[in-house]
This record gives structure tokens, sequence and C-alpha cells, in this order.
């Protein structure tokens, strides 16, 4: 009889299993190679949490370097150790200082993070000056797909990419040609900076091994202060100190600190490019000379844990910092009427 | 014989190498200036390079298209092969022969 046959015994046993699989799979309840039980329609514990984050009352690392960087690192460190925070809650409320440069390194964590964040939400500070630079800076319209009922002022420019794009630039000068008496001719100089900036990032970006914790990208922001313009770009590489070539002595860390290797990079003396070749490396130096020659003024540079500022006689002068930052800031400004165009009288 | 970069090449001269974006100062090198140079040793006549109309030189634009052509041939033969002006920003006439001549320093 074909009930007594041991094959036929065999293949309803396996039947009967895969029909419980089945139902089980049905009600939501899926047994794993470890036995234990994942709840598969609702998981309470698998639920994306929300990380509530405190942004400092002075949110700016040009200004308050030590605790903006230490805020963005406790931040960064939580999104990678932790998959479970797909939400992000930004608390701005307390917020009574901020600058553009910190506003755009959180972009840089919300955009270009390898380990991407889902969902993000907060307020705005009660202070107006912040929420003001919050709502106009065009922060918000980079993060956020929803229409946000703000009238821009358009006082800011922001722009990003990951290669040196001339076209991109001529727009930012385009934009400072709207906003003041400028012309090509005198803009010059911020076209060759700008260009030389973005090659430094489009540098490490087809690099393979790059152990960046961003896709490498840059950002810009331009504001526009009455008199003057304010610079502010970013690029999220692995910081400049960290791509110094250095000899074999200077590894054992010897005395030099990373504004050393900075303060070097600027002056352009030694051959520092990680390239090794001689010809390369000549960015950093031009724009120390258009700090020195007072074209552009109030240059700081931040990068790993090094911060570079050029004080009243032009000099660069470096510190430490704390804590490292991934990547590099460099903020200056540019008064209007040095980039006033003037026609020759004829 | 004169070239304008901006007229036959482009207003917003980009960075050194092809891979790091458009407009590089190789692609320049090799697309425009090679050619101009070959037309100097067979001719023997000077090409001027007009550098106005253009929104900015990259310092390392510069150097790879004047410098990297100078690491390639002879310091002495692009120097006579090339002359510049620029009556939008006359420094960098300077900066373009400091280039040529520190080609191959080390």
């Amino acid at each position: 009889m074909r009930r007594k046959d041991p094959k036929y015994a065999l293949y309803c046993k396996r039947r009967l299993r895969k029909l419980e699989r089945a139902k089980k799979r049905k009600n939501g309840v899926r047994s794993n190679h470890s036995g234990s039980l994942n709840v598969n329609r609702f998981n309470y514990d698998m639920a994306p949490k929300v990380y509530i984050s405190n942004i400092p009352e002075c949110f700016s690392i040009v200004t308050n370097p030590n605790e903006t960087i230490h805020y963005f690192n406790l931040l960064i460190n939580r999104i990678l150790r932790d998959p479970s925070i797909k939400r992000i809650y930004f608390e701005f409320r307390k917020v009574k200082e901020m600058t553009v440069d910190a506003l755009m390194y959180l972009l840089a964590i919300l955009k270009f993070l390898q380990c991407k964040v889902w969902e993000f939400s907060g307020d705005v500070p009660i202070q107006n000056e912040p929420k003001e630079l919050l709502l106009q800076s065009g922060f918000l319209k980079r993060i956020t797909r929803h229409r946000i009922s703000v009238q821009p002022n358009g006082k800011f420019y922001m722009s990003m990419g990951n290669s040196a794009d001339g076209i991109e630039t001529k727009k930012v000068c385009e934009f400072l040609y709207e906003h003041s008496d400028a012309q090509r001719q005198t803009t010059n100089f911020i076209y060759d900076m700008l260009m030389e900036l973005e090659v430094n990032t489009a540098d490490h970006a087809y690099k393979t091994n790059s152990n960046s914790l961003f896709h490498d990208n840059w950002l810009l922001v331009v504001e526009d202060n009455v008199d003057r313009f304010s610079f502010t770009f970013l690029d999220v590489g692995v910081g400049i100190c960290k791509t110094i070539y250095k000899r074999w002595h200077e590894r054992l860390n010897l005395g030099k600190t990373q504004y050393d290797y900075l303060l070097s990079a600027f002056d352009g003396k030694l051959l520092r490019s990680e390239t090794k070749e001689s010809h390369r490396g000549r960015g950093l130096p031009k724009i120390k000379k258009y700090a020195t020659e007072n074209r552009i003024i109030n240059l700081t540079v931040i990068t790993n844990k090094a911060i570079c500022s050029s004080s009243d006689k032009c000099i660069l002068e470096g510190q430490r910092i704390d804590e490292s930052l991934a990547g590099a800031i460099y903020y200056w400004e540019v008064t209007k009427s040095s980039i006033r165009y003037e026609k020759e009288a004829s | 014989m004169i070239f304008s970069v901006a007229r036959e090449f482009t207003d917003t001269p980009g960075p050194r190498y092809r891979k790091q974006g458009k407009f590089s100062g190789e692609e320049f090198r090799e697309l425009f200036l090679e050619p101009l140079f070959k037309q100097y040793m067979l001719s023997g006549t000077k090409i001027e390079i007009d550098l106005d109309g253009v929104y900015g030189y990259p310092t390392s634009f510069l150097e790879e298209a004047f410098g990297g052509l100078a690491r390639k041939h002879s310091v002495q033969d692009v120097q006579d092969a090339f002359s510049f002006i620029s009556q939008e920003q006359p420094g960098i006439v300077d900066e373009i022969m400091a280039d040529i001549i520190n080609a191959n320093a080390q």
C-alpha cells in the first residue's frame, strides 16, 4: 500500500513542515537558524530609534571650534555605531549664535556621510539671528523635499559638487557681480582660489583607498554682508594634515604638531604634497599670498586638530584644537570696495 | 599668430588633470598647446596667447598646461614658441613664465 511506503511517509512529513512554515509566515512569525523568533509584522525592538541631538548654544566651528567639533564627532559616532538610528531630531531651540560653517558641516553629515540617516526633523532657534540664518542659508532647502514657506532674501549663495567645476564657480562669480560693482576682471583671484579648493576635493575623490567618513564633496556658501562677502568652503575629505606627506621620522610625531604641518603646507617651501611631485601643492601657498596681499581678509582654516588664521599683520598663525575635524573648512572675507570695477577714463 | 584661450577653449579654465574636472590644463595642453608648439617647430612663427576674457586661471591649470609642456619638450623651446598678452591680469604672464622656467625644478 502507498501509505506504508516509507518514501510516502517522508513526503508527508516534509509537506507538513512546509505547510507549518507557510502558516507561520502568514501569521508573521518566522524561525531563524539560531532558534529564536522574529516577529515579522511589527518588532518594537527593531523600530527606528529617534536620536535627539542637542545643538550647542554657540554653534560655530570658526568661533567655538572645540565644543562644535565635539558635538559633530559625537553625532557621527552615534550614527555610525548605532545602525538602528534612522531618525534624528535636531534641537536648535537653545542656539544663540550660529555661523554658516557649522550648518554646512551638519548638511555634509546628513547628505554625504557614508552611513545614511533616513529621516531628520527639528525645531528652529528662538533667537532671531540664528533663526534667520537657518531659514535663509539654503540649508533646509537642501535637506528636505517639502516646500518651505520662507521668502529668500537672496543674501546667500550655496553650491556643492565633487569635482572642480568651472561652470559652477562662474555662477558664484556672477552672484558677486549681482550684489556689488565687481566685474570679471576684479574677481579673477576668487575664481582661482575656489577652483584650487575644488581641485583638492577632486584630488582625493578619485582615490579608491580613501578612508574618509564622507563621500568626497565640497560645499560653498557665499554670504552678502553689506560691505563684504563672506566665503565658507567645506571640503569633506580626510583633511589637510592627514594628506600631507610625512617623512619617516615625522611620522613618529616628535615635536611637530598638526598646525606646524598646516603652516608648512601654506608656506609651500617643503615637498609636502601627498603626490611627492615638486610642481604640485601650489594652491595653498597662493591662498596665503592673497591673504598677505590683503585681497582676502580674516582667513581661517580649520582641519583635523589644527586651526590657522591670519592676524592683523596678515601672518598666518596656528593653534591646536582638542578634537579632530574630518575634512577642512576655509573661511575668508572679501570687501566689496576691493573688487569694485572702475572703468578707465578714456 | 594670436590664439585666444577664451574664444578657442573656454572662459572657465578648470583643474590640472582631466579626471579632476572639465576644461583641465592637461586637456588644454594636449588639444591646443601641443599642436601649436608643433606648428611653431615647423614654421618658426611665434604664437601669441591672449589670456583675457576668462573668469580666472587656477594655478594648477597654468602649471599643467605650460609647465607640463616645458617638462615634455624643453624650457627654452617653449619660451621661444610662445608669448603672452593679458590686459586684465598682467601678473599672470610672469606667473606662466615662472611655471615654464621652474618646470623641471626639484
